[in-house]
């Protein structure tokens, strides 16, 4: 590029102006290349002498040069960072150095409006905060103060209570902020905010790693234990999380996702390059990790129950002691088995046990006899005896409505199987059953109306039941906690519960418990769902609670089996459409906010500088 | 990495960007510096061959403008906290004036005004090619450009920069005019 003379301004606009002009215009920003250099060698020898090598020293903001540390610590972000950071996460020396100390008594004049990230990093830290104090009031109530390395321990407590002194009452106000807007809303939505606050932590922690001041080796002591806490911890609390959103996954996910990502991030910042090894800390953290999701490992593999886990049940069901609340469960399960067309269960064992109650204890509930009647237990009993040692009435006597049809069934059966029944008697015993199908809202209003189908099917007068059937739908809607019209004089138990909505725990179509959602659903599958019962909500609450979720090692309870069977026989007697895959995510959302908290916590630790040995 | 190495291929284009960006000359001297050595002490942590261009003039030039906006920010606070503080923020973000330290005024003067008025892609190119002769090579490196690329925008940024100068030249036509009826010395040639 050679230079050309100058030239008058004016000329021909598609000729380029002269290079050399343009280098004129440019020499005030020219160095001299070597006092350049002097300087430039001269802040280097400074630099490398702060960090004592050639080696970048994490951990040492004089590694920075003249300006940039300057700038550093200039910085309103450092101090208001070091002001809410907990005990740990910077080094002590150099915030000692800075003037800074604790940091925390600039924290009430300091972090204002312009400390948002700061402030919005705050409840992260808070959470963090208040594991570090648990873990700490337990080591000293287990190992005492003369415990190994109790200086150092003490020094974190120091540290601690120092941290509390001068923050507690903003955690009290951020706590007492939460309860005000987060009252009655959902859970998902302190998640969120937990979720944004940890973002604006790793985006603090980031600026300190630039500056040298977080490394590596202690962000990912510092996560490993933190993720390690919320995992073992808040194990209850995502359990409720997931029952919340729907979630198809155990509740042991989550906690698993958190304890393994703990794990990572301590094996990340412990690892010894020079030795080849890692700190005694992230082997402690990797021994307990893997013990614990191997603890957790069926829950993780459990899915939703299915037909064969019912079979099971209810053919190990031992049927004593003889009490309605393990009856109910076992004779609803066993009540859809025999009607779901698979393989009949064998209640062999059932059987044998409830005669032999009932031969020594003549006070068994009615309802038990009834049960055991609609499964077909009483066959070939003596029922002459049954008859007269329970007082069966005869049914045919009055003309009034049958108020209890639950009991009502067994006297029924009983009758039906003495001397079967003629069509006039058949259709007097229906008359009396039809006059009891509630009116209106009231409780148990879905059980009997249940009861009532039950039996005028066995006394083959089902199809009487069809004219009612608006009516049943009424019973049905009117259950529904979703309609307006059931509020006020609705008794509150056994009716379906809680506003309609779509995916949480408080808004989702779910009935009160199991036994009048089995009643509902099976009401609607045999004489139709009512148009303001959304059956898709109902399914994915029956989807829901078919998860075996209360047994932390995998157990499972009756309950879930219910919802089970509740599942498909929704599937089978009603269509849905598919889910979207959106939809699908957002029900794993509670696994979703988990997983970016690791990664969130894995990746800062990973960009954060070694620690110089 | 070599200090040395990588203050000869990169001083020139370092100073051009920061002056391209607005820094004035001895901001732009002690950015380039501070650049310089923090990307030394964090060497470790550039991923690729050190001694390719293409990877480390981006990570310079990142550096650079990370540093140059904190730089701005930290004026702006300084500023803002203090009014009596003046600082030099240019009014154009491009191309700052120099103020005493240009000691040519003039003509000079008027390239700066019209290299501030450049599209920045121009400015960017014309500064850090012509400020100490860096080659086009190590100038598309750092910018990640085809060379052809720089090579085409220095041609246009030169067109333009001519035509800005004819421009501003037209306006200032009659206040010249006028002066230099009252200065002699300004008579002739323009330079």
């Amino acid at each position: 590029m050679s230079s050309t003379t100058t030239e008058p301004l004016r000329g021909p606009s598609d000729e380029p102006v002269e290079e050399q002009r343009v280098r004129d215009a440019l020499e005030p920003w020219r160095v001299d290349p070597e006092a350049f250099n002097s300087s430039l060698a001269r802040r280097l020898a400074e630099a490398e002498e702060g960090s004592g090598g050639s080696e970048p020293d994490a951990g040492n903001p004089r590694s920075l040069s003249d300006g940039a540390r300057s700038r550093f610590w200039r910085s309103p972000l450092l101090q208001r960072a070091a002001a809410i950071l907990p005990p740990g996460f910077l080094h002590p020396d150099l915030l000692k150095s800075t003037g800074l100390g604790g940091g925390a008594a600039v924290l009430g004049k300091k972090i204002g409006v312009k400390g948002a990230p700061a402030l919005l990093a705050f409840p992260a830290v808070a959470i963090f905060v208040l594991g570090l104090t648990f873990v700490a009031a337990l080591r000293q109530a287990t190992l005492g103060v003369n415990a190994k390395g109790a200086d150092k321990d003490a020094n974190t407590d120091d540290q601690l209570r120092f941290w509390w002194k001068t923050n507690g009452r903003a955690v009290l106000l951020l706590a007492v902020a939460a309860i005000i807007v987060f009252w009655g809303r959902p859970a998902e939505a302190i998640l969120l905010m937990l979720l944004a606050s940890m973002i604006a932590l790793t985006w603090v922690l980031g600026k300190l790693q630039s500056a040298g001041l977080a490394t590596r080796e202690r962000l990912g002591e510092r996560w490993g234990g933190m993720l390690m806490q919320v995992g073992i911890f808040g194990m209850m609390l995502t359990n409720a999380l997931l029952r919340d959103s729907g979630s198809n996954l155990h509740a042991a996910w989550p906690a698993c996702v958190l304890i393994v990502g703990g794990t990572a991030c301590s094996l990340v910042g412990g690892w010894r390059p020079k030795s080849g090894g890692w700190t005694s800390q992230a082997k402690v953290h990797a021994v307990v990790s893997l013990g614990l999701v191997g603890m957790l490992y069926p829950s993780l593999r459990s899915a939703p129950t299915d037909r064969q886990r019912r079979l099971e049940y209810v053919e190990a069901f031992q049927g004593i002691p003889l009490n309605t609340a393990e009856w109910r469960p076992f004779a609803l399960l066993s009540y859809e088995l025999l009607r779901d067309g698979g393989r009949a269960p064998d209640l062999m064992r059932a059987e044998t046990n409830l005669l032999k109650a009932v031969r020594e204890d003549p006070k068994v509930s009615s309802y038990i006899l009834s049960d055991a009647a609609l499964l077909g237990i009483f066959n070939g009993e003596p029922l002459q005896e049954f008859a007269d040692r329970y007082g069966v009435k005869n049914l045919l006597e009055r003309d009034s409505a049958l108020r209890h049809p639950a009991q009502s069934y067994f006297d029924i059966f009983v009758r039906s199987r003495l001397a079967p029944l003629n069509d006039a008697e058949c259709d007097h015993v229906a008359d009396r059953l039809l006059l009891a199908l509630p009116e209106g809202p009231k409780f148990a209003a879905l059980e009997e109306t249940w009861w009532i189908q039950e039996c005028l099917r066995l006394v083959g007068r089902l199809d009487r039941l069809a004219p009612h059937r608006p009516r049943i739908r009424d019973i049905v809607a009117a259950s529904w906690r979703g309609s307006a019209d059931s509020g006020g004089a609705t008794p509150p138990a056994r009716t379906f519960v809680d506003n309609p909505g779509f995916v949480t725990r408080r808004n989702l179509a779910r009935f009160f418990s199991d036994e009048p959602t089995f009643y509902a659903v099976s009401l609607m599958a045999e004489h139709g769902a009512p148009s303001t019962v959304d059956l898709e909500r109902v399914a994915t609450a029956c989807r829901m609670e078919s998860i075996p979720s209360h047994g932390w090692f995998g157990g499972i309870d009756d309950t879930e089996l219910i919802y089970s069977a509740l599942w498909d026989r929704l599937n089978m007697d009603f269509e849905f459409p598919a889910e979207s895959l959106g939809i699908r995510i957002l029900r794993e959302r509670v696994l979703v906010g988990c997983a970016l908290l690791v990664v969130l916590c894995f990746v800062s630790t990973l960009r954060a500088p070694r620690q110089r040995a | 990495m070599e200090v040395q190495h990588l203050v000869d291929q990169f001083r020139g284009p370092l100073l051009g960007l920061l002056a391209s960006w607005g820094a004035s000359p001895a901001d732009a001297h002690d950015l380039a510096q501070d650049t310089l050595v923090e990307a030394y002490l964090a060497r470790e942590r550039l991923r690729g061959d050190p001694g390719d261009p293409r990877v480390v003039g981006p990570w310079l030039r990142g550096i650079a403008r990370n540093l140059h906006r904190a730089q701005i920010r930290r004026k702006g606070r300084e500023q803002a906290e203090d009014p009596s503080v003046q600082q030099h923020i240019p009014a154009d973000p491009r191309i700052a004036d120099p103020g005493d330290a240009d000691s040519e005024g003039g003509l000079s003067e008027e390239v700066r005004r019209a290299l501030g008025r450049l599209k920045p892609e121009f400015a960017t190119v014309l500064c850090m090619h012509y400020l100490e002769e860096t080659s086009v090579r190590t100038v598309a490196a750092m910018l990640e450009l085809p060379e052809k690329t720089v090579e085409g925008r220095l041609y246009r940024a030169r067109i333009e920069l001519r035509r800005l100068l004819e421009d501003s030249s037209a306006e200032s036509a009659p206040s010249r005019d006028r002066s230099s009826q009252n200065d002699p010395s300004t008579t002739g040639s323009e330079r």
